[in-house]
């Protein structure tokens, strides 16, 4: 069966997904089955002032609704953005480290971007769910909101972060500076083009979806969610449950596209396993595509400033790429270290360019997080590159 | 080979035909690399249940085709037709432990933790064939789920190892292998992209999109070319489409739905031309690299340098994504 290899065969799966018979998070039922249904910020940067469910608990099918403070006072944990992790290191240029700024599954204090969670409401159904946390009154008091990168690097921006002292999370530089310099001073053209990479909506096919149980006998959790990693999964869950990795169980079945948004464990997913362990009951949740827009890590926006020096024979002597990145309020597992060493691992393409210096400053926005992307960090280096390539033969 | 299959000659009549219909035409190019491999571990584990083989895999496919690519390995490895071999993931009960699925990494990774199973699975079997048939390892044959004496008709097969083995000890016939490579790997392409835009309206037209790959040794062309359609697919979308926009005074997303945020349909996208020019790696023992980001690393600098070389004769030398047709018809107006 060696003549395998390199055939065309048609995929075996095939048959069963377009014939309606695939077996996704949202087509699977359990018994006694309960909703989840999260009330979400519509403000970019408000402090949260009091949360009233008192409608809500009184509302019918109604079985819990939890808050940040509950979900504290129960032992649960923020999502570690691993910016210190050993794995994944990356420092700031000036030697320092980057901040770890956790991610509560259901904000405390203030929320820092449109649709963030700051209750859950559990109901017998998924329309009572939906009833119920439009009845949950937040008083919030807006503050001001920052969305351009320019904007957050002044000096008077708003805070995303109170406890940092400015909006920069991230001011990296790798290659050779002063080498860089040097060729640049010694070049006989020098090329320079600024692009911006926009921010996408990563849309995968199936939105997110998460049917969560407990088995008390056991003393085990079950989430069942789309994912392209259930061992990556079944550790940042386990780990905002306070939990050993072992009590944790991830069944990804079908799963309906990926592309990088679903490398590392959405909190909500960690929130569904506590209300499984609380309610006795398993419960699940299906976002509808408006929360996925809002609320499913994006993608890119960087603007990137790439220059190349070029000798007498427009050969590349050096080249100097520069990332102002739109980071968004939080931050996606390892996501900093992985542009950040991606982009500079291929700035200088397939070329034999003796020298280069790559420099990424990520600012905190009050926009959505940026994840992974199909093609993350090197379609944007192979943009930024490509183009002043091209503008170096054809434009100046 | 990019620049043959093109006919540059024939580009030429193009570009002058479509100059005669108040339309602009332009080339691009983009090379490229592409940082392959993500996380340095991947891990499998191989069991032979009964008459089938199954791998258990930390890779997760998402619609990618692994269900088929991983069968096409395992089952050539052991010399077995397809449909007695059986791949599981996602799912951190049966699966021990792995990473994932991400950075074009799953065969490569995934592959390789099943390929080194199979072997450590066929040396543990050969042990046990040797013992109960009492030759010398040296002396077994191995062929399609088999083990012959050779020179003889005696033999034993797979499943009658597992079988006996779980009389024995209760467990079957199994192995695991954890895969670990810290070194980094390079795929890499070319793309190029013919346009057409129209002088009046600013609408462009994607007429070809030609792409030469370097994935490695491919495996299931079928699913490869899928993959670099998939990918072109969406560099296209990025640079004529896509834009998650924010208002900057409340924060809103303003293209918060898909009435306002769009992703390439079929009509925006060419017939793609997908050639190949795979170089095998000594790497790992597949001789792959990976193909799930080739397609999207390339496409939107080959598509936005068609757009500036259209624009060209107009001195219009710096063009923003998503160029869009109004985006092209401002451009075209100012510079008149």
């Amino acid at each position: 069966m060696d003549d395998l290899i390199g055939k065309p065969v048609l995929r075996v799966e095939d048959e069963r997904l377009l014939t309606g018979k695939g077996s996704f998070t949202d087509d699977l039922r359990f018994e006694s089955e309960l909703f989840a249904c999260f009330v979400r910020s519509p403000y970019a940067h408000a402090r949260i002032v009091s949360i009233d469910a008192s409608n809500a608990v009184k509302m019918p099918g109604v079985r819990m609704i939890a808050i940040g403070e509950t979900l504290a006072k129960a032992g649960l944990k923020p999502i570690d953005p691993l910016t210190r992790s050993p794995d994944f290191p990356i420092i700031n240029k000036d030697g320092s480290q980057l901040p770890v700024v956790s991610r509560w599954p259901l904000a405390r204090d203030k929320v820092r971007v449109v649709g963030e969670p700051v209750a859950v409401i559990v109901a017998d159904s998924s329309l009572a769910a939906r009833d119920a946390a439009e009845t949950v009154d937040v008083d919030y008091e807006p503050l001001e909101v920052v969305v351009d990168v320019d904007q957050a690097l002044k000096s008077e921006a708003p805070l995303v972060w109170d406890e940092l002292e400015s909006n920069i999370c991230v001011d990296a530089e790798y290659g050779d500076r002063q080498a860089v310099d040097d060729a640049f001073a010694k070049a006989v053209k020098v090329v320079s083009v600024t692009v911006d990479y926009p921010r996408h909506v990563i849309a995968f096919l199936e939105p997110r979806a998460v049917i969560a149980r407990f088995d008390k006998e056991t003393d085990r959790y079950e989430v069942i969610c789309g994912s392209q990693s259930a061992h990556w999964h079944q550790k940042g869950i386990a780990d905002i449950l306070n939990e050993s990795p072992e009590k944790v169980r991830i069944i990804s079945p079908d799963t309906g596209g990926g592309f990088g948004a679903r490398t590392s464990p959405y909190p909500d997913f960690a929130v569904l396993a506590w209300l499984a362990q609380q309610t006795g009951a398993p419960v699940r949740c299906t976002l509808d595509r408006s929360e996925s827009f809002l609320t499913d890590s994006q993608s890119r926006d960087h603007r990137l400033t790439a220059k190349l020096a070029l000798d007498h024979q427009g050969k590349m002597t050096a080249i100097r790429l520069v990332s102002a990145w739109r980071l968004g309020a939080y931050l996606n597992q390892r996501s900093i270290w992985l542009h950040a060493s991606y982009m500079h691992l291929v700035n200088c393409g397939v070329y034999r360019i003796p020298v280069s210096n790559f420099q990424i400053k990520g600012v905190f926005t009050n926009t959505a997080n940026i994840g992974a992307f199909r093609g993350v960090a090197r379609a944007e280096a192979s943009f930024a590159l490509e183009s002043t390539k091209w503008c170096s033969l054809f434009c100046r | 080979m990019l620049l043959e299959h093109l006919d540059m000659i024939e580009y030429q009549t193009r570009r002058r035909a479509c100059t005669q219909q108040g339309k602009y035409r332009g080339l691009g190019y983009s090379v490229y690399l592409d940082s392959v491999g993500g996380s340095p571990n991947e891990f499998a584990e191989i069991l032979v249940l009964g008459d089938v083989v199954e791998a258990r895999v930390g890779t997760k496919s998402v619609g990618v085709g692994h269900e088929t690519v991983f069968a096409q390995l395992l089952a050539s490895r052991l010399q077995l037709p397809l449909d007695r071999v059986r791949i599981v993931d996602g799912d951190t009960d049966r699966v021990r432990t792995g990473s994932g699925t991400h950075a074009s990494r799953s065969l490569r990774m995934g592959g390789s933790a099943i390929h080194f199973g199979v072997e450590k699975v066929l040396k543990k079997a050969r042990e046990y064939a040797a013992q109960h048939l009492e030759v010398a390892e040296h002396d077994l044959a191995y062929a399609h789920g088999l083990f012959t004496v050779s020179g003889t008709d005696r033999q034993i097969s797979l499943c009658e190892i597992t079988e006996l083995m779980i009389e024995e000890t209760g467990e079957p016939l199994a192995a695991e292998h954890e895969h670990f490579i810290q070194a980094g790997m390079f795929a890499s392409g070319a793309q190029a992209c013919e346009v057409e835009i129209d002088a009046e309206t600013g609408t462009i037209r994607i007429c070809r999109f030609v792409t030469v790959s370097d994935p490695g040794k491919i495996y299931n062309p079928v699913i490869c070319e899928g993959q670099i359609h998939g990918g072109v697919a969406q560099g296209v979308g990025h640079a004529l489409l896509e834009q998650a926009h924010y208002d900057e005074s409340t924060g809103q997303l303003l293209s918060g739905s898909f009435m306002d945020y769009t992703l390439p349909r079929a009509d925006d996208l060419p017939m793609f031309e997908s050639l190949w020019n795979p170089v095998e790696t000594n790497e790992n023992p597949l001789g792959t690299k990976g193909v799930g980001e080739l397609g999207i690393t390339g496409a939107p600098a080959a598509i936005m340098n068609a757009v500036v070389d259209a624009l060209r004769p107009l001195g219009i030398e710096e063009v923003q994504m998503p160029v869009t047709s109004e985006s092209i018809w401002r451009l075209i107006q100012n510079a008149n």
